[in-house]
């Protein structure tokens, strides 16, 4: 298949997919290498540049939108809120899950000191937050990550764009200390 | 009337590194303690409508260990410093998180937000009534269905217990009867209450008048009547 066909049906699928596409699916339905795919997708987010709309991508899955430059006039057009009603609770458990994602429900808890049983449950009602596995800890708990729509909600393209996050050095080396126990314990098993 | 919860911090470890920064102090052991007792009093002053409350009590209670380690230098072991050096740690690692929701706020204000592309709507069957059918028809059938419908049943009345009676009046209530008569039947006893919550009040009541050693409980045969006598 030629790199111009490639491309053009990237665009066709992402616009009718009803969820973000993965670049495995893209490359079968384009009977194409992954490496193909991945190359295309890089020349077409270049292309849209400065156009309505852009493609955005977290992990190895992609989704069209529009442009977050126009939010105001897409919401007036659909006739929604565009302020955020997002709760300080709510931002902080967010940022706690983005930073540290994959992340389980004790450990958002311990970073913030407080229940977050229901701020996890509004989350991922709002669809910013989800469940992306489980961890191989006693009682094997949620893990929760981040969402595309959470990149569409915050405008971003992906998640280079996020705000750069440095942990104090002790607060690393803990959990450096913490992965190292992790790792020889998943080792012995 | 609308109970509406006002917080002003996040939780324990947020109203901690207020009062930190209020003081414009660095997250260390020595302002940790010095804040100890606004960290008490802003506690104790909280909205337990708003804020569970035992949430705050782990590090209420680190914090006055702390303050009391300050008085008393010689209490140190390694295990507290440890416990001193989680506690600030802790502290610092919310305050990135915080910094970041803060980040995190000042990109939401900004508005600018991405919208999925709209995806073809599902089709909803539509409902298409049989030939021949007209309005009145349908109209009708609904209006059968109403009348055909099962009332509901009545529920039946439940008289809750409108006196509550405590066991200390019970108790008061016994010994009179014990005072008047030497000795009386259990079964008669629990006979004579209103219902089964007296009669479990009259019970407990009556262990504890065994427990006192103001009565002695007899009984000559399995599953005979017992009988409480009164002690001297």
């Amino acid at each position: 298949m030629t790199k111009k066909n490639i491309k053009s049906i990237i665009e066709s699928i992402l616009l009718v997919a009803e969820k973000p596409v993965s670049v495995k699916e893209l490359s079968s339905c384009c009977e194409s290498m992954v490496s193909d795919v991945q190359k295309a997708l890089a020349e077409l987010i270049k292309e849209y540049e400065g156009r309505g709309m852009r493609i955005i991508k977290k992990g190895n899955y992609y989704s069209l939108v529009t442009d977050p430059d126009n939010a105001g006039a897409v919401a007036k057009f659909l006739n929604e809120e565009l302020r955020h009603d997002l709760s300080p609770a709510a931002i902080e458990t967010l940022s706690v899950i983005t930073y540290k994602q994959p992340v389980t429900r004790m450990e958002i808890e311990d970073v913030r000191g407080v229940s977050a049983d229901h701020l996890i449950r509004n989350l991922m009602i709002r669809g910013l937050i989800q469940e992306v596995g489980r961890k191989e800890a006693p009682g094997r708990p949620i893990l929760y990550g981040t969402t595309m729509e959470f990149l569409q909600y915050f405008g971003l393209s992906s998640e280079d764009e996020l705000p750069e996050f440095e942990m104090p050095e002790k607060a690393a080396e803990l959990f450096r200390e913490v992965d190292t126990i992790t790792e020889k314990e998943d080792a012995n098993k | 009337m609308l109970d509406v919860k006002v917080e002003k911090f996040e939780g324990p470890l947020d109203l901690l590194l207020e009062l930190i920064e209020k003081e414009k102090l660095d997250i260390t052991e020595i302002s940790l303690s010095k804040v100890t007792d606004q960290y008490l009093n802003s506690v104790a002053s909280l909205d337990p409508k708003a804020y569970d409350v035992s949430e705050f009590m782990v590090i209420a209670a680190r914090l006055i260990y702390l303050k009391s380690k300050a008085l008393l230098p010689t209490l140190e072991t390694e295990e507290d410093e440890e416990e001193i050096e989680d506690l600030k740690t802790k502290l610092e690692i919310y305050k990135k998180y915080k910094d970041a929701a803060k980040e995190f706020s000042n990109i939401l204000e900004k508005n600018q937000r991405s919208y999925p592309a709209k995806k073809p709507q599902l089709i909803l069957s539509k409902f298409t009534p049989p030939k021949g059918v007209e309005l009145n028809d349908l109209w009708g059938t609904f209006q059968k269905l109403l009348t055909d419908m099962p009332e509901e049943l009545a529920r039946e009345e439940v008289e809750l217990p409108s006196e509550k009676i405590t066991v200390e009046e019970k108790l008061a209530h016994l010994e009179e009867l014990f005072a008047g008569k030497k000795s009386h039947r259990f079964s008669h006893l629990i006979k004579n209450s209103s219902g089964k919550l007296e009669a479990i009040i009259t019970f407990l009541a009556i262990l504890e008048l065994v427990k006192i050693k103001k009565i002695t409980v007899k009984q000559d045969n399995n599953f005979n009547d017992i009988e409480l006598v009164r002690v001297g």
